[in-house]
């Protein structure tokens, strides 16, 4: 392990030592159209003139973004345009957008990964059109909307009895997750995306428990699930696949007794009694 | 008036304030266009039953009645071209937010704000031990002594009956952002502030120690007994009420630089700021509480419940991002220190501030990223990421009256992981198809603190005793194949398998097979098809408890192990189909279903894993198999050019048994209650949007929320809101 970390760091040390020149993917930026060239393209595309006076583009010619462009104006009065200019991909919008600490990973992000192109999220002209249609995301946001023309199985799960308020409105699917990145490029533990929020849990405790010091996830689905407070599992079976039950504590004798049934009222919530289950300032069994 | 109360007056009055000013500051602009749409609304609800259908921002009036009521809110929507987003949506006074964003001369600028009430407590308190669905069982005191857990036989709930248990969170933030056009090429800087405040009462729960309570009148059962403390047991299990008051700030920069275009730099640092303000309550507020002669043991009474420290995060980050040709790489480091500002001894008199407990927590990350495209056909990656967290909190904490360093469990003191992996992207591939193969390993090392054991006492935690082991060694290999078959069409298949010689904790797979499969199609006609099925097994025997000795003055002495076995199986599937079967009419329907299936054995044991000699027993098999099921419908009509109907209903519901074979007794509840998970949920809501003017539209909402719970019925409640707005295009 410390062999790894030093190889880590001497590979670090090389990145910041290189120090070649830069390369980034630029689409047609040179190429400036007029404002007569310009008034050309919407001479046929009239509905984009429209959509682009409302859009974060408004002031952008075309050529910065679509390539070959200026070709295809040129055969455009053939009426039968062969050549049709690029849709831009990410790297292209990147060209211009790369100056922003939140989109320089995107190489490695997931969504990159999975072939997602910025265009797919973010419309070019106007804003993105949502292709789900679903009364139930009335409270969402925008980007909840978004996210769910995708992740459908995301989503079912925030109909489970105990889920995050997604689809009140209360959170946004970008509240917890960074669209542009990915668990490659994180730099925050796996606990620290949810004590973000849940300060009050987060300790420094005396006395941890261990598994949630490590990962939220390990007793958390924080989508939603059927059982109370997203719990992966009910209880008790979700504890007791760590833990055995003392029954001389959790019995009905007091003697060191094993193997006696145990009644529900000890079983059904085993946080009925051990109440501090993400660590306790005081007591070792948390149970305040 | 407090905090959350001038905040539902004065942010509606800020965003209609700005609102007008923007309107007319952009009437001054020439060519830019503003669009403002101001939505009047007024909100009236109707609510029964129990609290299941009203967890999240469910409807409480101004005045905060939660049965019934009418209300006003307001809805704001405004573009000033590109300069000025101000957006603010609301439902209520629990449920309400707003956003304002713009830029100008090379800065930009955001706010923001969200309001939440959730009665998720409320929950909590519905099915607390003792209820009609979750009672207590008087077997317990029965049984002769119970001085260990008579207590289960009954539960004192010393909150007031009737209490609306509810938190509110009030978030908010502020940010601006120094663009390359103000600090030159390739420079940024932006400083944001985010913070949120909590208020409210939560239910609580705990179990009052042995000696926490003393005296008490000892009429019948062992008089003769000095242990018997049998009016005392049955007082110890209590629930109260929680008083939640606790705020969060954050200062957050950041510095992106790209010098001389070589690579591009950033550096993100925050400080964050937690208080817990409201007062902890101690053992010896119960004192008055108590019956039958029962008081609080002097020791006792200073004793402090669910502590929740005061706390400070530092955090700083630093990563690069350089494309050399046909390469990228990406590299990083963090590090945060979180440390706790507040102490027992500020809550309690019982505690010494010479004897703190102070806790300190620190991590470190770091990734290494490089991608190679190697043709036009053919990329290559591999990654690298480091990960460590040290406990470098106190070890002593002398104030605490009882023995507790004595008892401890397992401690992690450090965790070091490493993940790294390889893997290579074809790309042209027939179907238009790209394929991504890959291989990643887990390795993770801790450094586990046992209780220190002193001659000649036998009690402490063994590794013996404990499933909690200090490593993880991890391998997974994984295809990805995204394929765009025809125009319009994406397929994804991943499947992916993981294998583990070690397993740090149960609920990480020894060996996992995952399936993951999407069809998307968007067909020419408009229509929008979705569908997917995910599939996971997961299991794991790598764990074993042992039957552990520790004889007075001797070693440890290891017989029987006993391996623990987990098998987790996973499916989830489903569909959506949007469709516009003409210009004036928009449909969808879509259907999920999620299954889990858990398996796992069940230990019983002689005594507590503190004391010696333990022995385990198997006692029994667990089920956990749950079927959730989810449908929805929507529509949407434009009747004529002024009338937009619209309708959905979505129905949803979880059936299925946990099964506790074995191990649970028959008993209370009647176990074939206590088993069954069975609750639905019903949504309609109905629409009508009807122009009456050009620039004023009026817009009539029903909404019908239901939930149906049969393992605790008195969570079940339906709420219907009936919303009348005027919205007004400005």
């Amino acid at each position: 392990m410390k062999t790894m970390k030093h190889m880590a760091l001497l590979l670090f040390a090389a990145l910041f030592t290189l120090s070649g020149p830069g390369a980034s993917a630029s689409a047609d930026a040179g190429a400036q159209l007029s404002k007569r060239d310009i008034d050309k393209c919407y001479s046929c595309h009239e509905e984009k003139e429209d959509q682009h006076a409302k859009g974060a583009h408004a002031n952008t010619n075309c050529l910065t973004c679509h390539s070959g462009a200026d070709e295809h104006v040129k055969v455009a009065k053939s009426k039968d345009p062969v050549k049709r200019p690029s849709r831009p991909d990410s790297m292209a919008c990147l060209s211009c957008h790369k100056n922003d600490s939140k989109r320089m990973n995107w190489k490695f992000a997931e969504h990159h990964k999975a072939g997602v192109e910025c265009r797919d999220c973010h419309g070019m002209h106007t804003p993105k059109v949502n292709k789900r249609f679903d009364l139930a995301l009335w409270r969402t946001d925008k980007n909840t909307q978004l996210c769910a023309n995708c992740h459908q199985d995301v989503l079912a799960r925030f109909n489970m009895r105990s889920h995050h308020p997604v689809k009140e409105g209360g959170l946004s699917c970008t509240s917890c997750h960074d669209t542009h990145g990915g668990k490659q490029t994180s730099l925050v533990a796996k606990t620290a995306q949810c004590t973000q929020c849940h300060q009050a849990v987060r300790g420094p405790h005396m006395f941890e428990h261990a598994p949630a010091a490590e990962d939220c996830g390990n007793c958390h689905n924080p989508h939603g699930t059927p059982n109370r407070k997203l719990l992966t599992l009910a209880e008790p079976a979700l504890c007791l696949q760590c833990h055995s039950v003392a029954g001389n504590r959790h019995g009905q004798t007091t003697a060191n007794a094993n193997g006696l049934r145990i009644s529900s009222t000890a079983l059904r919530n085993c946080s009925s009694c051990h109440n501090a289950p993400h660590g306790s300032g005081i007591d070792q069994h948390l149970r305040f | 008036m407090n905090a959350s109360k001038k905040l539902k007056v004065f942010v509606p009055c800020l965003t209609v304030l700005t609102a007008a000013i923007a309107q007319a500051h952009a009437e001054e602009q020439t060519g830019t266009l503003a669009t403002t749409e101001v939505t009047v609304k007024v909100i009236g609800f109707d609510a029964s039953g129990g609290p299941g259908a009203q967890v999240h921002g469910g409807a409480t009036t101004w005045s905060d009645d939660r049965d019934s009521g009418l209300l006003a809110d307001l809805d704001i929507d405004l573009k000033l071209g590109d300069s000025l987003v101000l957006e603010r949506k609301g439902f209520g006074p629990d449920n309400h937010r707003g956003s304002l964003k713009g830029q100008a001369a090379g800065i930009g600028f955001n706010g923001y704000y969200s309001h939440l009430r959730s009665n998720g407590h409320a929950v909590d308190y519905t099915t607390r031990p003792g209820s009609a669905d979750n009672p207590v069982d008087p077997a317990y005191f029965t049984e002769v002594g119970h001085t260990n857990s008579g207590f289960l036989s009954r539960f004192s709930d010393d909150s007031p009956e009737k209490v609306n248990y509810h938190v509110e969170r009030t978030a908010y933030g502020l940010a601006i952002k120094f663009k390359p056009e103000l600090l030159g090429k390739g420079s940024s800087f932006s400083l944001a502030f985010d913070g949120y405040s909590r208020d409210g009462n939560k239910f609580a729960t705990w179990v009052a120690g042995n000696g926490d309570f003393v005296n008490g009148a000892v009429p019948a059962i062992n008089p003769a007994d000095p242990n018997d403390t049998h009016i005392r047991t049955p007082q110890r299990w209590r629930g109260y009420e929680k008083p939640v008051d606790e705020d969060m700030g954050r200062i957050s920069w950041s510095l992106s630089l790209a010098p001389a275009d070589l690579f591009q730099l950033a550096y993100d640092g925050g400080y964050e700021k937690f208080n817990h303000k409201a007062r902890t309550i101690l053992i010896g507020d119960f004192a008055g509480l108590l019956d039958n002669g029962v008081t609080v043991s002097p020791g006792s009474v200073d004793m402090p419940l669910h502590f929740i420290p005061d706390s400070t995060l530092t955090t700083h980050a630093v990563r690069i991002a350089k494309n050399f040709g046909d390469t990228a790489l990406a590299a990083g480091y963090g590090m945060s220190r979180l440390k706790q500002d507040s102490y027992l001894d500020d809550v309690s008199a019982g505690f010494d501030a010479a004897d703190r407990f102070v806790g300190k927590i620190s991590t470190e990350n770091a990734y290494l990223n490089v991608s190679h495209r190697v043709s036009p056909a053919v990329s290559v990656e591999g990654h690298l990421k480091y990960y460590s967290r040290d406990n470098d909190s106190s070890m002593e904490a002398d104030g605490l009256d009882r023995d507790i360093r004595d008892e401890w469990g397992v401690r992690i003191a450090n965790i070091e992981s490493m993940n790294y992996g390889l893997s290579a992207m074809f790309r042209g591939l027939p179907a238009k198809s790209t394929l991504t193969v890959g291989w990643k390993r887990e390795d993770s090392d801790r450094d586990l603190k046992y209780n220190p054991i002193s001659a000649p006492t036998n009690i402490g935690v063994w590794p013996s005793v404990s499933l909690y082991t200090d490593s993880t060694v991890s391998d997974e290999v994984y295809l990805k194949w995204l394929a765009r078959p025809m125009p319009g069409m994406t397929l994804r298949v991943t499947p992916s398998y993981t294998w583990a010689n070690k397993t740090t904790l149960v609920t990480l797979p020894e060996k996992a097979f995952n399936l993951k499969t999407q069809l998307g199609y968007a067909m020419p006609n408009g229509m929008h098809l979705n569908a997917y099925y995910h599939f996971k097994d997961k299991e794991n025997d790598n764990n074993s408890f042992a039957d552990t000795a520790k004889p007075t003055n001797g070693p440890v002495v290891i017989t029987n192990e006993y391996a623990q076995k987990a098998d987790d199986t996973f499916h989830a599937a489903g569909f959506s189909l949007n469709l516009s079967p003409s210009e004036t009419l928009t449909a969808s329907l879509g259907l999920d279903w999620v299954q889990n299936d858990f398996d796992t054995y069940f230990f019983g044991t002689n005594r507590r894993r503190f004391e010696t000699p333990i022995v385990f027993d198997p006692r029994g098999v667990s089920n956990f198999k749950v079927d959730t099921w989810s449908v929805s419908f929507n529509g949407e009509y434009q009747a004529n050019e002024r009338a937009k109907l619209s309708a959905g209903y979505t129905w949803s519901k979880s059936d299925g048994n946990l099964r506790t074979s074995g191990l649970q007794a028959t008993g209370t509840p009647a176990e074939s209650q206590n088993d069954k998970i069975y609750h639905t949920v019903h949504s309609l809501i109905l629409g009508v949007d009807y122009a009456l003017k050009k620039n004023t539209n009026l817009r009539v909402g029903y909404a019908f929320d239901k939930y149906e719970d049969k393992t605790y019925g008195d969570l079940s409640g339906d709420v219907h809101t009936l919303m009348l707005g005027l919205a007004l295009k400005l």
